[in-house]
């Protein structure tokens, strides 16, 4: 067996998983049941939020180690499900090894969004807004302002802004389109509500989720790494609503 | 029964709020509506129990649970990882409401109320994690003690 293949395989894997936001758990099991396919003597497998080291060993050959650091997150469950299915199907023998490494080599993409996402977004805040209990027109408003403050969001992506400072920009424009709109729109609207339903995409819903799997299967260093991610992202969404609030 | 269609209405909100969330995510086309019906669900219980005993902390633990038993039981029939129904459906339970209060009376200077939002959102959030802990423990632990126990029987 290509040892070294085999280990770029597992690290693709791996990399691909932490890019895409998969638990620590998972990407550590990915990574050690691919490895384990070798059949040598010491394999180990660490895992940490911001990176990852694997290493395979035996009497009969040079050791091989790969350290990864992990920069840039976002969240893709389907293709966390790809490789998923890629490494079951390669531990399972169903696929050979250069197979599995092509196929990890597709799903290899920088993490980004998509240009339908702004219509989702829409469907997001105006799901919200009825959801806590607003009117037809108060979750169009939502929807609106969802909209805008999601193409702010996707300029930022564009332009590589800091992930602090994009949940600020983006939440400074959506408390302000808000509030114009509820001031000078004939009717009453609760503009609390429009406000907290418009938020809810940029509420680290996805980092709690993942907080708790991690500390429930005994990483209790990732667990609170992302306990802190998902406290730095309120702070960027909380900050940004307060100078909005502040403006208009 | 003017509440429960009100309830219905703002569930079926939510359906739409996670299965946008899901497109977002990348959750997979053919599992939208299951992670949507699974966030509405959980909405309708959270409504329920807000209802009878007013106490938001008990009403996002009970909705929490039933989404998370709500996504182990879809991954269960998909054969994919929990979080792929989780993490959307769970989004309707996040409190961002909170999280917004703690500004509002923050920027209102009232000290007593933000920080009161604040225990209250950290503890809405804590109350997500104990049920998640819960469903999980408590079905992989079922379904591994029922192998276990069927392997002894075998012998």
């Amino acid at each position: 067996m290509d040892y070294k293949l085999l280990l770029d395989t597992a690290v693709f894997a791996g990399e691909i998983l932490m890019k895409n936001g998969a638990e620590t758990y998972r990407v550590e099991d990915t990574i050690y049941r691919i490895l384990k396919k070798s059949e040598l003597k010491t394999v180990q497998v660490l895992v940490m939020m911001t990176g990852f080291v694997a290493t395979l060993d035996d009497p009969s050959i040079d050791s091989l180690t790969v350290v990864r650091r992990i920069t840039k997150r976002g969240t893709n469950l389907s293709v966390i499900d790809r490789v998923n299915m890629i490494s079951r199907e390669f531990c399972g023998d169903q696929i050979t090894l250069e197979e599995a490494f092509r196929r990890m080599k597709n799903l290899w993409k920088e993490p980004q969004i998509p240009r339908k996402n702004l219509i989702s977004m829409m469907a997001i805040t105006g799901g919200f807004a009825i959801m806590f209990g607003a009117s037809i027109p108060g979750a169009l408003i939502a929807a609106f302002a969802g909209f805008v403050s999601a193409y702010v969001l996707f300029v930022c992506r564009r332009y590589r802004i800091h992930m602090f400072l994009e949940n600020i920009l983006c939440s400074v424009v959506l408390a302000v389109t808000i509030g114009v709109i509820v001031k000078y729109l004939p009717g009453t609207y609760d503009k609390n509500l429009l406000i907290i339903s418009g938020i809810m995409p940029f509420v680290p819903g996805a980092a709690i989720t993942n907080a708790v799997f991690d500390t429930l299967h005994g990483d209790y260093l990732s667990g609170l790494a992302r306990a802190a991610e998902a406290f730095v992202i309120a702070l960027g969404v909380a900050v940004g609503i307060g100078i909005g609030m502040y403006i208009v | 029964m003017e509440n429960i269609i009100e309830m219905i209405w703002q569930s079926t909100g939510g359906l739409v709020a996670v299965v946008g969330f899901g497109v977002v995510l990348g959750v997979e086309k053919r599992f939208l509506i299951w992670a949507g019906l699974d966030g509405a669900l959980g909405w309708f219980l959270y409504l329920i129990v807000d209802y009878f005993t007013e106490s938001m902390l008990l009403a996002t633990f009970f909705g929490a649970v039933l989404i998370s038993i709500g996504a182990h039981v879809c991954a269960r029939i998909f054969k994919t990882p929990v979080t792929m129904f989780l993490i959307p459906a769970n989004m309707t339970l996040v409190p961002g409401a909170g999280m917004y209060r703690i500004v509002y009376y923050i920027l209102k200077s009232e000290k007593e109320m933000s920080s009161y939002f604040f225990q209250q959102t950290l503890l809405a959030a804590g109350m997500i994690a104990i049920a998640i802990f819960v469903v999980n423990i408590v079905l992989n632990n079922f379904i591994s003690g029922v192998k276990h126990a069927k392997k002894i029987k075998g012998r």
